[in-house]
């Protein structure tokens, strides 16, 4: 029972952090088209500049502040520069989705090393609230509650921007149909471009609370990558509610696996990437 | 067969660079150019490579991921089949063992996920890479209880010849998928797959067909290169950037004719020795991912197909001068 | 024995039934019209027929073979070709290689004899011949219509459906390529064509269905249908043409 509680719950509040990674990704695959395998990337390098601030002595969560809006600017630029100079020279959806996701490659490549020849390949790791509390017969540690409160609460926060505002809804509509929205009147490479900002915001803030609860290191980033896309494949593409279970269900497995035997976790996400593509690749949330 | 029939002058056209530069080739452990065997092995591994990827994903449009994993499976193949103490077949044997290997579990990946469309498809094989990775990696550290394995020494020269039969091989599917029904078939699958499929093209066969050929090719790169290295282990055997080169060096040099991929291959497998010895690895790799996203962005067709543009505008202002 | 004939044949999307328990049947050297308002079916029926998607419940026989559950490059093989409403060709290949596919994969040892000499006879008698080395995404719509019905008839098909092959050409375009189904039909093949253009389905076709909200509602002569109430209904409610 304790051992069914500790996977359990240990597992929720990782993939509250997956969560994060993947409404992120879901947002630049689903919406804008491209498949940001650098995704995870961002999200190291959020991760790093948060081990770095800390270490001046700032409380690790405050560079959220500084990351989500920098990581915004930075995502909506890159989308403005390549992503639409590849869309506009792209003949159709299927010749910009394979070349987005190529350049997008370079993009990995580029932060990569950046953040390799900045801080070397050696794991960092520091400690922040690494007191624990229990619940019923397990223990936690206070700063993974921390960090899954605050995904899901960015989430939430999201999930209202993009239901109730017009921006949002102009999201929603791209993401059905973007040449049809761009027939209504929406801006459709500025809400394409808004959208990339805000999964590079979120990887950014993501990277900020693996920080606070694991070791980091400047090569993590595909794992969570290929975990999210996993995830956003199960959660059904572009639904913010899909990778929101989706990461809880992730969470959940790659705990116990990784409980039972650490060096297949990712393996075993890859079987049920497998699995979902064979039998329901529009995914659980899908329509 | 009838002689006369054959037009010599055309054929001796096209095969008569190929066959120097071949010679060429055959002849180079003679020069006494020690570093130039080396350096020209690196060369093929990354030429074969780059010419087995485009095979399938240049004619397509499937973009493939897997190199890494059917280049491991050469390299574990030569692991198990070629270690340095103990029972060890010939390397023609592992070779040929890892080619049927590759083919079947290429074969097997490609039935299902070949009717994946996009990123899907990349995403998949990809996962491949990691999936093989992670179950060598546990097998071995978990199960067996040893962590990597010794493979028997080859060589320079033998490496270099082994590279260069496979080479020859390579360029010799190629041009027979080029010139027969097959490759027709394979464009005809990249540029519309229904309409390809409701003329008569059982597309799902072609696709898979090809996709496990050009793994076959791959894994023997493998097999030999495990010769060069005494100690391999699951994270040399599957390193994710053997699945991006290939793809990089064809976009690079450019997909539109047979030599795009080989000079994009040499082009950057010289650009990575120079950094590899150098210790600066990791600027290539920044090299690499800037040099990919400008290639996309300003330069679509590749190398091959900027110099051919550029020939072709040259050639119209001479007949335009001539005409004048 | 008819050459082709569909028994309750029915396939839903969701919960829409596209197409829904359609008998049909084709006899060898008709020309037949397959008419209704768009999102009517007429296009999923080809699918089906051509083996892009299974009929469920309902089964398709040609020449008394049951193909419903055969892949659409077989059915091809067998006799049955088809373009598409929204041209697919091979867009970057040049003109002769979109026809060659259907001649090499389609027709499959079937033409024994040389393959590009065929390959000129079909260009030229779809009259595309001086444009055989473009690439085909250079051509006009209507040419590019016509490569596919060159591809189409490569394949030496005995059923050729043709997907509205006139929608969006001129009138000169128009009766040119009623010439083509005239001079097609000829050749002993038995054409299926889908059609808004009303005056080329009531001038060439032998025998028009009709086709509503999936459900087969008139089938007949070019006369028979025009006077039909339940058809004059279905187009009155649509257009007032």
């Amino acid at each position: 029972m304790a051992l069914f509680l500790n996977i359990f719950i240990g597992g929720l509040l990782i993939g509250g952090i997956y969560s994060l990674v993947s409404m992120g990704l879901s947002l630049q695959y689903g919406v804008a088209r491209v498949f940001n395998i650098a995704h995870g990337e961002f999200m190291m390098f959020g991760a790093f500049v948060t081990y770095w601030l800390q270490s001046l002595g700032v409380n690790p969560l405050i560079p959220t502040i500084v990351i989500a809006p920098l990581f915004f600017v930075v995502g909506f630029i890159l989308y403005r520069t390549v992503f639409t100079g590849i869309r506009v020279r792209s003949p159709n959806p299927g010749v910009f989705e394979s070349n987005g996701m190529l350049a997008a490659f370079g993009l990995y490549f580029i932060v990569q090393n950046i953040a390799v020849l900045i801080w070397g390949s050696t794991p960092y790791a520091f400690a922040y609230l690494n007191t624990s509390f229990g619940i019923g017969p397990s223990d936690f540690r206070v700063n993974r509650l921390v960090a899954a409160a605050f995904a899901v609460g960015i989430g939430l926060i999201f999930y209202l921007f993009l239901t109730s505002t017009r921006s949002g809804k102009a999201i929603r509509a791209a993401a059905q149909d973007s040449a049809t929205a761009g027939l209504m009147g929406v801006d459709i490479n500025f809400v394409l471009a808004l959208c990339f900002g805000f999964g590079a915001a979120m990887a950014g803030i993501a990277g900020t609370l693996i920080c606070i609860c694991y070791p980091i290191s400047t090569t993590m980033g595909l794992q969570y990558t290929v975990i999210a896309t996993v995830i956003i494949t199960l959660g059904g593409l572009g639904s913010i509610p899909g990778s929101f279970i989706g990461g809880l269900i992730i969470g959940i497995v790659y705990t116990a696996v990784n409980y039972w035997q650490p060096g297949l976790a990712v393996a075993a996400c890859y079987v049920i990437f497998i699995i979902l593509l064979l039998v329901r690749p529009k995914g659980i949330m899908g329509r | 067969m009838n002689l006369s029939n054959i037009n010599w002058k055309q054929l001796s056209k096209t095969f008569a660079a190929p066959l120097v530069i071949l010679l060429a080739l055959a002849l180079m452990p003679f020069y006494g150019w020690e570093y130039g065997v080396s350096l020209f092995s690196h060369f093929l591994i990354y030429i074969i490579l780059t010419v087995s990827w485009v095979m399938f994903s240049g004619a397509t449009g499937y973009i493939s991921l897997a190199t890494a994993a059917f280049y491991g499976i050469g390299i574990y193949s030569a692991a198990l089949l070629h270690p340095a103490t103990g029972f060890s077949l010939p390397l023609i044997a592992v070779i040929i063992v890892s080619a049927a290997a590759s083919f079947l579990v290429a074969f097997i990946v490609g039935a299902i996920t070949l009717r994946l469309k996009g990123i899907y498809f990349a995403m998949f094989t990809f996962g491949l890479v990691l999936l093989l990775f992670q179950v060598i990696n546990y097998v071995e550290t978990s199960i067996l209880g040893q962590r990597g394995r010794f493979v028997a020494l080859e060589s320079n020269e033998t490496i270099y010849y082994y590279l260069l039969g496979i080479f020859v091989v390579t360029m010799i599917v190629t041009f027979f998928i080029k010139n027969t029904k097959y490759g027709l078939a394979l464009r005809s699958i990249g540029e519309n797959e229904d309409a390809a499929a409701h003329s008569g093209v059982n597309v799902t066969m072609v696709k898979v067909l090809i996709f496990a050929v050009s793994a076959a090719l791959m894994s023997t790169v493998g097999v030999v290169m495990a010769t060069k290295t005494i100690y391999v282990d699951a994270s040399t055997a599957f390193n994710p950037m053997m699945s991006f080169s290939p793809a990089l060096m064809a976009i690079f040099g450019g997909m539109a004719n047979l030599y795009g991929p080989a000079v994009g291959a040499v082009i950057f497998s010289y650009v990575q020795e120079i950094l590899q010895t150098g210790n600066l690895n990791n600027y290539y790799m920044l090299i690499f991912g800037s040099i990919l996203i400008a290639t996309i962005l300003y330069m679509p067709q590749g190398l091959m197909g900027l110099i051919q543009n550029l020939w072709n505008r040259l050639k119209g202002a001479k007949r335009a001068l001539t005409r004048g | 024995m008819h050459l082709l004939e569909g028994k309750g044949v029915t396939i839903h999307f969701g919960g829409l039934a596209a197409v829904s328990d359609v008998d049909f049947y084709l006899d060898k050297g008709e020309v037949v019209g397959l008419i209704g308002p768009n999102g009517a079916g007429k296009t999923t029926l080809f699918n089906l027929v051509s083996g892009a998607l299974k009929p469920n419940p309902g089964e398709i026989l040609f020449k008394g073979k049951k193909i419903n559950r055969m892949p659409a490059y077989k059915i091809c093989r067998m006799g049955i070709a088809r373009t598409f409403q929204t041209v697919k060709i091979f867009g970057n290949m040049p003109v002769v290689d979109n026809v060659k596919i259907g001649l090499l994969f389609g027709a499959h040892g079937k033409i024994k004899k040389d393959t590009n000499a065929e390959v000129k006879n079909l260009l030229e008698f779809v009259g595309l011949d001086d444009v055989a080395n473009t690439p085909a995404r250079d051509l006009t719509l209507a040419h590019q219509k016509r490569i596919e019905v060159a591809r189409a008839l490569a394949t030496q098909p005995e059923i050729l459906l043709l997907d509205e092959i006139m929608a969006g050409l001129n009138p000169t375009e128009l009766v040119e390529a009623m010439e083509l189904v005239k001079k097609i039909q000829k050749k002993g093949v038995t054409v299926v064509m889908i059609e808004h253009v009303m005056k080329a389905i009531m001038g060439i076709c032998d025998r028009i269905t009709v086709l509503d909200y999936g459900k087969k509602i008139a089938e007949g002569t070019p006369q028979e249908i025009t006077t039909n109430k339940k058809v004059i209904e279905v187009y009155l409610g649509e257009s007032d043409a």
